[in-house]
């Protein structure tokens, strides 16, 4: 039972990780409706940033926040230069540019920073307590804390604020938001600002449990789009329960089906995945959508 | 007209069994690398070109049908050929199945489902490595030409590829030329209006998913034979996305753009990263976004559109 609980803390651990970018997912696809498959090599680049700027001598507290500003401006150039002149055509069209982009980022890390593993300070302390037998690392109550934090404020931003209404109704109905004076470029540009600069902060919870790695996020993005498809890839709520279901589930898979070797486990979570897909498309918190014809 | 496309198809002919007996024998060996990616690059045009199924997952039929055809010649002796065939039955077989979920998966929700393919397939290939070789790879003993031939490996290799090549591009475009071709534009475009006109749009999603899937195992079984050396490695997501950007490129939607996206993937790689080793994928990338941007219809696309709006014009 006490391994049982401990490997769940593990899976919430992990879960967070997806969670946190898997809302960055969701965040761009309520607002622009687009899948950006490049999400995961942009915090890739974002944590290199915050890499750089701590050798500069700057400490992580103040580089994480300035990383994300940067960020950001990054997020919105992209959207403004290479994703916004085909946001309007077919989805194949889209996801081909997300998929440029990807490649792009991928290799622009690779090249400015080289393909070595570097180790990354830490914005989190090392500490573990143990409660009864269970062991609890600071690690996992940062990791929540952050989750907390980010979910939080984003329902704020979109519930409780003019900004957020407006960029609500950009996503839900252009023309209808833009008869009524909301700029609707600059809410679309925002919108990937800001899921860029939530990016970075899952660049930053990756690379401070693993080496930074220009290939880090490759399964992780995987991971959170599947976080975000199970929760119906368009509800904040449905990526934080996806990215839970993923990780825990990964920690389980370990734990318990070890004769499956190291290779497999890769495989377990993402078959929970087309499972939940096959049974319920629309993901387990999405809305049924009813199409016009 | 009809003599005159007679007459480009006999020169073309002509030149194609000209050309190992006039280029540098490596170059031989690298055309047929690129008639095996053409095929694997039919299968993927007919999936995501002609049915609008985005599929992320082709490296693993490519996969499939590389280990498939290389383990029945090691375990069971077969001969070359056949090998290429048991190819094309396990992958059809596979293809068809997964083809399922895309029954009721579009769009990103599809692209999920084939990239949980596409990541998965090398861990299968690392696990079983018992019968795989695992990470190590397995060599396969290329085809040997026949004494009374007098050709070189690699020429006896370009002749056999061609061969199949040419029924897999016959056939395709007699697939998609007919009505089956009008029924799958017309799912990819109007599913409601095909299957109100009749058009079984769920069947054909499933099929089509089955035959590109072939063709990408076909493909995949004739990389064997020009590159006589297989990897989990080789078969990874980039390969995936290369598929992609190559049948972008070429044009989606038309048979002939599966040659270029052919050239494309033989010799793009190594040219870019010629440029810039870290560089390459910025290049890729860079080409992806770009045809996107300024020729959505791909090479062969544009120029099929030139010569159309030319046509009307006379």
């Amino acid at each position: 039972m006490q391994y049982f609980f401990q490997q769940l803390l593990n899976g919430i651990t992990t879960g967070a990780v997806y969670a946190s970018l898997g809302l960055a997912l969701v965040l761009i696809y309520r607002t622009t409706n687009i899948a950006n498959f490049a999400q995961g090599e942009m915090a890739t680049f974002s944590a290199f940033l915050t890499w750089q700027i701590t050798q500069w001598g700057i400490p992580i507290y103040w580089s994480i926040p300035l990383v994300m500003l940067i960020s950001l401006v990054i997020g919105a150039v992209v959207y403004a230069v290479i994703v916004r002149p085909v946001q309007h055509k077919d989805e194949m069209t889209i996801i081909i540019v997300t998929l440029g982009l990807f490649l792009a980022f991928n290799s622009a890390t690779g090249a400015i920073w080289g393909f070595m593993q570097k180790s990354s300070p830490s914005p989190f302390a090392s500490a573990t307590w143990t409660l009864g037998s269970i062991r609890i690392s600071a690690e996992l109550i940062s990791f929540v804390l952050v989750l907390l934090a980010v979910s939080g404020g984003l329902y704020l931003l979109f519930q409780k604020t003019r900004l957020g209404m407006a960029l609500r109704a950009a996503a839900s109905n252009a023309q209808s938001a833009q008869l009524v004076g909301i700029p609707y470029t600059k809410m679309m540009i925002l919108g990937w600002g800001m899921a860029a600069a939530l990016g970075a902060i899952s660049g930053a919870l990756v690379a401070s449990r693993l080496t930074l790695d220009p290939n880090m996020m490759a399964d992780v993005i995987i991971y959170a789009f599947a976080s975000a498809v199970v929760g119906g890839m368009s509800s904040y709520v449905g990526a934080v329960v996806g990215g839970m279901i993923v990780g825990v589930s990964q920690a389980f898979s370990t734990a318990y089906l070890p004769w499956l070797g190291a290779d497999l486990q890769i495989v377990v979570p993402l078959l929970l995945i087309v499972a939940v897909l096959i049974v319920k498309p629309e993901g387990l918190f999405g809305k049924t959508v009813a199409a016009r014809v | 007209m009809r003599t005159k496309s007679i007459l480009a198809g006999l020169v073309i002919t002509a030149v194609l069994i000209a050309l190992p007996l006039l280029v540098p024998g490596y170059l031989t060996f690298q055309l047929s690398g690129v008639m095996a990616y053409a095929v694997a690059a039919i299968g993927l045009n007919l999936i995501t070109g002609y049915a609008g199924q985005i599929s992320l997952g082709h490296n693993a039929f490519f996969a499939l049908g590389a280990y498939s055809a290389a383990l029945s010649m090691s375990f069971f002796n077969v001969h070359y050929m056949t090998s290429v065939l048991i190819a094309a039955v396990v992958t059809f077989v596979v293809g068809y199945l997964s083809g399922f979920p895309a029954q009721r998966l579009r769009g990103l929700y599809l692209a999920l489902i084939t990239l949980v393919l596409a990541v998965s397939v090398s861990p299968v290939i690392k696990h079983f490595k018992g019968v795989t070789g695992g990470m190590s790879g397995l060599a396969i003993e290329r085809p040997s030409p026949p004494e009374w031939t007098g050709l070189s490996k690699d020429a006896w290799i370009y002749y056999t590829v061609l061969f199949v090549t040419v029924i897999c591009f016959y056939l395709a475009r007699n697939f998609v030329a007919g009505s089956t071709g009008r029924a799958l534009t017309a799912v990819r475009a109007a599913p409601l209006a095909a299957s109100s006109m009749g058009v079984n749009v769920n069947g054909y999603k499933v099929l089509i998913f089955g035959l590109g899937s072939m063709l990408g195992g076909i493909g995949g079984a004739l990389f064997n034979f020009s590159i006589g050396f297989i990897a989990p490695d080789s078969f990874n997501l980039l390969l995936s996305v290369s598929f992609l950007a190559a049948i972008v490129v070429g044009g989606l939607g038309t048979i002939w753009g599966a040659l270029v996206a052919g050239l494309f993937l033989q010799f793009v790689p190594s040219y870019a990263s010629d440029l810039s080793e870290a560089l390459s994928g910025a290049v890729y990338g860079a080409i992806l976004i770009a045809c996107m941007f300024f020729m959505p219809k791909g090479i062969v696309g544009t120029i099929m559109e030139k010569l159309h709006q030319r046509n009307i014009k006379n």
